[in-house]
Formats: structure tokens, C-alpha cells, sequence
């Protein structure tokens, strides 16, 4: 039997334990702003109201579901890509490695946002070639694909465009958005990043947005 | 970065230089980044300056490199935020002017590695133009990320 008391005291445990961790963030987060307050967004857009992500069913680099609950109880910026592009999307997940880099300057490990790079190639990106293309970037950054059916139900509601276009060698490549996409830690559709990124204001904007939930 | 030069029209630069002329090569490249594929993927990229020394464009028809099976240019456009990756069929350098192949841009792609022996080894690269010979420019690989291991 749990008394009211005990009801209070758990619910204002929760209550604590949350300010104090929305006291932490704002804290590492004048420290990524360099000692001054925070501000406005430097390049994110932040959408007014969050946007529930829909149900979707990929795998893991490990094989194991990847769902909307993946996204809960943990913020993550979310870049879409496929491993052999040259370009693009190395450069993009460097920057994200280096702006999460930049943020535990200041930040605890477990309120560090996880990156994740979702491949829009599955038919070439093998859970095993998207296991080896992430940990080249460190901790941090996961990796997850599927069937593109289940893939074009996140895509959708994200608004990220991808298309396979016939290269003139006879194999293709993958058109993407080149956005970074912000997903908060109730799995909700909360900022973006359009291109070109800068690290610094990826790492501040994200802790802005984090500090102001 | 090292990078170095040999030509196919080395024999006629020398003779215009002994008599005195204009000791630059027509083309130069300058800057030269191989960078390594990642694990997990196929293709390598590289960035560097091309530079056209002469009074006459010059059209680099096709790129190669014996360490990889293919060589492709390829020019990153971001349209309404999206990245698309256009393939282009030659390389044209106006006169005395510049072109930069850099991240986010033109690049060349350097696609199946013949060796997968790791990122510690020069890489060279074939530039073919105005059917008037081969440049030869290398540089050692280096790996995208510090630390990390190459494909």
C-alpha cells in the first residue's frame, strides 16, 4: 500500500530530480555559450509545438527493433545518409561528433544528445557496414536502417526527402536531405538544422533547445 | 601533404625553360587531400586547387588512379536543402585561373579500392587532358577522422 505521502514524495523526487537536471543543462549551457546567457538559436529552426514522431519498425547496427521508443528518454540529432556517399555525409557526421565533443565540455555524459545516422541506402548498407561506418565517429552516434517502407513512414513525417538517381556507370546514387534534425527525449519532432552546418551553432543551439524544455 | 607532379609533356616544359620561357607547368595542382574511405564504405574523396597556368583552357577529359577502380568527378549541391550529387563528364580550367575541388563541392570520387590495405600509402591520381598527356599528381591517404580505422 503506498500512502499519499509517499505519492507526494516520489512525485516531488521526479519534480526535483527534473529541475535539477534542467538546472545542470542551463549551467553546461552557459558554459558552451562561453559564460554568457543564453540566447536565440544561432541557425535551428525550433518549431513552436513538437511534433509526435509516428510508429516506424527498423533495426539497429546490432539488429535489434529500432522504433519510436528508441527515441525516448534521450535527445538525438538525426542525419540521414548512406555510407557511400563521399562527401556530405562523412562531413555532416564529423560535425555532429565534434559539436556532441563541444558539448560535454560542459555537459554530463547521460544529458550529451545521441547521434543518429539513418541510412537511406538498405539495400548497399548492410547492418555490418553501418556498425563500421559509425564507430569511426566515436561514442555517441548509432546507426539505424530498414525496409524503406518503414523508412519512409519517419521520413514522411519529417519531412526528409531521399530519392535513388541512376549514376552513368550503371549503379546509383542517393539524393537526401542534407538536414539535421533535432528528436527530444519524449520522441518528438523538435528543431532543425538546414545546411551548411556549423558546429558551434549546432552545439549551441542544441543546448539552448534542450535548457528550454 | 606531399604531393608530386610528373608530366607527359615534362620534355617540351624543360626545353621552353632552357631557352628562357615560362618555367611553370601548364597545369599545377596544388593542396592535394586524399582523404580515406570510412569503414564500412567503397569511396575515398580528394580536394585540391587546379590551376591553369597557360592562355588557353584546358579540359581534364578523365581522371584515374591505379589504386582504385574508378575515378569519378562529382559536384555536392545543396537545392532546397537537399544534397545532390551531380556527375560531370569533364573539367574545363579557363586560362591563368583556379578551380577548387573542396568539401561541399566539386570532389573527386574515388571509388572501390584495389588494396584494402589501409589508409598509410600514397595515393595517385591521373589527370588526362587535351589529349596532350597525363599529370600524375599523389599525396599520401589520410584518414577522415584522427585515429580512425580505414575501410
Amino acid at each position: 500500500m503506498v500512502s499519499r505521502g509517499s505519492k507526494f514524495s516520489a512525485r516531488g523526487a521526479r519534480v526535483a530530480a527534473g529541475a535539477l537536471m534542467g538546472l545542470a543543462t542551463a549551467a553546461g549551457l552557459v558554459l558552451i555559450l562561453g559564460g554568457r546567457p543564453p540566447a536565440e538559436p544561432l541557425r535551428a529552426t525550433v518549431f513552436p509545438s513538437p511534433i509526435p514522431l509516428p510508429e516506424f519498425a527498423l533495426s539497429d547496427a546490432d539488429g535489434r527493433p529500432f522504433t519510436r521508443r528508441s527515441f525516448e528518454d534521450r535527445w538525438s540529432l538525426v542525419f540521414f545518409g548512406f555510407t557511400n556517399c563521399p562527401d556530405i555525409c562523412p562531413a555532416t557526421l564529423q560535425q555532429l561528433a565534434l559539436a556532441r565533443r563541444r558539448m560535454a565540455q560542459a555537459l554530463p555524459a547521460d544529458r550529451l544528445p545521441e547521434i543518429l545516422f539513418i541510412s537511406v541506402d538498405p539495400e548497399r548498407d548492410t547492418a555490418e557496414a553501418i556498425a563500421a561506418y559509425t564507430g569511426a565517429f566515436g561514442d555517441g552516434v548509432r546507426a539505424a536502417r530498414g525496409d524503406l517502407a518503414e523508412l519512409d513512414k519517419l521520413t514522411r513525417s519529417l519531412g526528409v526527402y531521399h530519392a535513388r538517381t541512376p549514376s552513368e556507370e550503371g549503379g546509383y546514387t542517393v539524393e537526401h536531405s542534407a538536414a539535421v534534425i533535432v528528436i527530444d527525449d519524449q520522441a518528438e519532432y523538435r528543431a532543425v538544422f538546414g545546411p551548411p552546418h556549423d558546429v558551434e551553432a549546432i552545439a549551441h543551439d542544441t543546448a539552448l533547445i534542450m535548457a528550454a524544455r | 601533404m606531399r604531393a608530386t607532379l610528373t608530366t607527359g609533356w615534362l620534355l617540351v616544359w624543360l626545353v621552353v625553360g632552357a631557352c628562357g620561357g615560362d618555367t611553370r607547368a601548364p597545369l599545377e595542382i596544388e593542396a592535394l587531400d586524399v582523404v580515406a574511405p570510412l569503414p564500412g564504405s567503397r569511396v575515398a574523396a580528394a580536394y585540391m586547387t587546379l590551376s591553369n597556368t597557360t592562355t588557353e583552357p584546358i579540359v581534364i577529359e578523365r581522371f584515374t588512379s591505379p589504386e582504385f577502380e574508378s575515378v569519378e568527378l562529382h559536384e555536392t549541391r545543396i537545392e532546397d536543402g537537399v544534397a545532390r550529387m551531380h556527375a560531370l563528364t569533364r573539367l574545363e580550367i579557363p586560362p591563368e585561373s583556379s578551380i577548387v575541388l573542396e568539401s561541399g563541392g566539386m570532389h573527386l570520387m574515388l571509388v572501390s579500392p584495389l588494396d584494402t590495405g589501409g589508409t598509410d600509402r600514397t595515393i595517385a591520381l591521373h589527370f588526362h587532358y587535351d589529349d596532350a598527356g597525363v599529370v600524375i599528381a599523389s599525396a599520401d591517404m589520410r584518414p577522415r577522422l584522427a585515429g580512425a580505422p580505414a575501410y
